[in-house]
């Protein structure tokens, strides 16, 4: 008997497959009111190949403030390093350097203060930049002498104020430490790594004090912040400081935690500031009021380390532990999740890596960048969870990488309600900031869900699919184009397999892989689908057409397109039995989606009880919805 | 099965067509469904509940700080023998001794 057997309810993803809605995986896809839309982009705003921001690493703090009377986000990166851009939408700038030395900055913190002035943690000390002041100091130019640690003014009037703060020279990235000699004379740290020159521009960062307090010691934690009344709250190790915004006044130990205790969330709510702490790999969330002695309720222990504290949006607060996040109110916690998809009951999960500003809530959503290693629905992205019904959607990072991408800490800037993040890539070496939002997606979007009811056994006979624009768009081409391919598998067979090119081989259609250790994924068959991982090549997909010298070291896949470059060497790929039914390639399309729908054939290509359907967008220039899939099916047991 | 057999089947009525899983309607949360109707949540009160059923703890330095609700105007003060209860109002915290 054939049957038909409809979607058209698309939530979100989970573990369970028992919500309503809810699917079993997609990639870049956001749930829309016509069902699921190729709708969420992780737009690059600035990467480390841009000027100035050669000596980027991973921000680590995001804060938002005013600067030259302008709203601004401002980034501190693992090294130090300052960056702001006007409401983070305009080019990113260095702003600021602090020193390396003493004052460590390595296990950092940022935040703007009651002043709208920046707060940077460094090890020992807290840090100034009075953005209000406007006194950093460019009046004339110097001359630079490459090898001496002399400079001299042209127009100048340097003072012995001057000494001790940062000064960054025009074409060099480095930034110095100035001493005042004379109005127009001073010496730095270091010896200039430029060529010899005059009349070069230069700034002295005037408003910036690296060591406006002192912590006492060097502490080498995150320091995560907040703001509660006048206060500034500072967690460092097992300590909170207060700093009093009215008089600057600094107290380093108004609330101590015992030795072995270390804190990774310090947020304010209504109740009072949640501090989150780790006791012998043991969460536990302690309610403060900023002034008690102790806690002002009971403690509320989580059998997992605390990785954040983050506001929840209502008063209340998400702590986040490495194997799941808590609705917490500071007097009592509830789980959000039963379990992610693809986690393991055994093992940490995909907040695994989270740190304290990793993650943020944004209209009901918490949004985060996380992942595992792993090679299966686990993989590393930025996850969207629904927190009212526990369901993901997860998107690309910018450079399509799902292996090796690190992230820090993601900020919702309130001026324009815009989400920033920062991550690293491992191959290829990328740093960059980039900000999520509804935009046509970039990379493949990818939905996969599971079809067949019943155990019966069914042959796979055809695919429809409905298709739409997304009605928020308003971005209209003259002429769209786009591909939608098509894939099946039977749920008989497993599901994610891995591999890696090994070093021999320089075609683009082609992949060496060791076929025969243990490292890569065994008895990949013709058909099977690749999607590399990481590299040049990633997040680009293609099938198996021809393997030879199957189960050898030196097992070669042939794939059925050109890959745009050179796949490195040790590039991990993602194997997966999905076999290709076929793709519509759409270009100068102008009387819009064919109503009467796409069907695709995929006679024999899968038997089984359950299978898998997937769909794959790609090269869109508006973001298209998936409104309906149908597959039609030979039930056996009917015949 | 090629698109053309496919249609010819379906026009025969060949092709059965499978019930998808009942989806549920939006359901609103029991918070928001909460704070749309005015009602004060469970979360609301809970602060008071863990006040009320508490002993209020005794503290060893006087009190300087502005205080946010009923409770936190009064303070049991201890030092050494000297025993107060330490009372905010009129901007200003006010005690008296205890024995």
């Amino acid at each position: 008997m054939l049957k038909l057997e409809t979607k058209n309810n698309f939530r979100g993803w989970g573990a369970q497959g028992r919500k309503a809605g809810e699917y079993f995986y997609s990639r870049n896809m956001k749930e829309c009111q016509n069902g699921i839309s190729a709708h969420w982009k992780l737009s690059i705003k600035n990467d480390k190949d841009d000027s100035e921001l050669g000596s980027m690493q991973n921000i680590r703090w995001f804060s938002q403030g005013q600067h030259d009377e302008d709203d601004h986000v401002w980034g501190m990166d693992y090294y130090g390093n300052m960056y702001s851009s006007e409401s983070g939408l305009y080019d990113w700038k260095l702003m600021y350097k602090t020193a390396v030395g003493s004052f460590e900055p390595h296990y950092n913190g940022l935040i703007t203060d009651q002043k709208k002035r920046l707060l940077y943690m460094q090890s020992r000390y807290i840090g100034l930049y009075d953005t209000n002041a406007l006194t950093n100091y460019d009046t004339g130019t110097i001359s630079v002498t490459n090898g001496s640690n002399t400079i001299t003014g042209s127009g100048t009037t340097w003072v012995a104020g001057h000494t001790g703060k940062r000064i960054k020279i025009e074409g060099s990235d480095k930034v110095f430490t100035f001493t005042y000699v004379s109005a127009t004379s001073g010496t730095l740290d270091t010896t200039v790594d430029i060529s010899t020159a005059s009349g070069l521009d230069y700034i002295i960062w005037v408003d910036c004090d690296d060591q406006k307090w002192d912590l006492g010691a060097n502490y080498n934690y995150q320091k995560p912040s907040c703001l509660y009344e006048d206060w500034i709250v500072i967690g460092f190790k097992n300590k909170i400081a207060l700093i009093n915004s009215t008089d600057d006044s600094l107290n380093t130990s108004a609330f101590d935690l015992p030795d072995a205790f270390e804190i990774n969330g310090v947020s304010q709510g209504r109740n009072g500031v949640l501090i989150g702490a780790t006791f012998n790999n043991r969460g536990v969330a302690i309610l403060w009021d900023t002034f008690s002695d102790r806690a002002i309720a009971p403690w509320l222990w989580f059998n997992e380390p605390i990785r954040a504290v983050i506001e929840a949006g209502d008063g209340n607060w998400i702590v986040i532990t490495t194997k799941r996040p808590y609705y917490c109110t500071g007097y009592s916690s509830k789980r959000i999740l039963i379990d992610m998809a693809d986690d393991k009951f055994h093992l940490y999960s995909i907040f695994y890596s989270i740190d304290p500003q990793g993650a943020v809530v944004q209209g009901g959503k918490l949004i985060f960048g996380g992942g595992q290693g792993t090679r299966n629905r686990s993989i590393h992205g930025i996850y969207i969870l629904d927190l009212e019904t526990g369901l993901l959607e997860v998107v690309d990072v910018s450079n399509s990488c799902q292996l090796g991408v690190d992230f820090s800490s993601i900020f919702l800037n309130a001026e324009n309600q815009r989400i920033f993040l920062g991550f690293g890539s491992s191959t290829p070496l990328q740093g960059a900031i980039c900000t999520l939002g509804e935009y046509t997606a970039d990379n493949p979007a990818i939905y996969v869900d599971i079809f067949g009811q019943g155990s019966s056994n069914k042959i796979a006979e055809g695919i429809k699919l409905s298709l739409g624009i997304n009605s928020k768009n308003y971005s209209r081409p003259n002429e769209m184009d786009f591909t939608v391919r098509v894939k099946i598998a039977s749920m008989n067979k497993q599901l994610h397999g891995y591999g890696q090119k090994t070093g021999a081989g320089t075609d683009k259609d082609r992949i060496p892989v060791d076929g025969f250790g243990l490292s890569t994924y065994q008895n990949a068959e013709i058909g099977d689908e690749v999607t590399i991982l990481e590299g040049v090549n990633a997040g680009e997909i293609r099938h198996i057409t021809q393997i030879d010298d199957i189960n050898t070291a030196n097992e070669v896949w042939h794939l059925d397109r050109v890959l745009p470059y050179v796949i490195e060497a040790g590039a991990n790929l993602l194997i997966q039995p999905f076999k290709d039914c076929g793709a519509f390639e759409f270009t100068g399309l102008t009387a819009g989606i064919p109503i009467e729908g796409l069907y695709f054939n995929c006679e024999g290509k899968a038997v089984g009880q359950k299978f898998l359907v997937k769909i794959v967008l790609e090269d869109m220039d508006v973001p298209i919805d998936i409104q309906e899939i149908a597959l039609i099916y030979n039930d056996l047991s009917l015949i | 099965m090629d698109e053309k057999t496919y249609k010819e089947k379906e026009a025969k009525g060949e092709v059965e067509i499978t019930e998808q899983e009942k989806v549920a309607p939006d359901d609103v949360s029991d918070r928001e469904k909460k704070a749309l109707e005015g009602e004060i949540s469970i979360e609301e009160l809970e602060p008071l509940y863990h006040l009320l059923r508490r002993l209020k703890k005794t503290v060893n330095t006087v009190p300087t700080n502005t205080p946010h609700s009923l409770l936190e105007q009064l303070v049991f003060y201890e030092s050494g023998t000297t025993y107060r209860l330490y009372v905010y109002f009129d901007d200003t915290w006010r005690f008296c001794s205890l024995t």
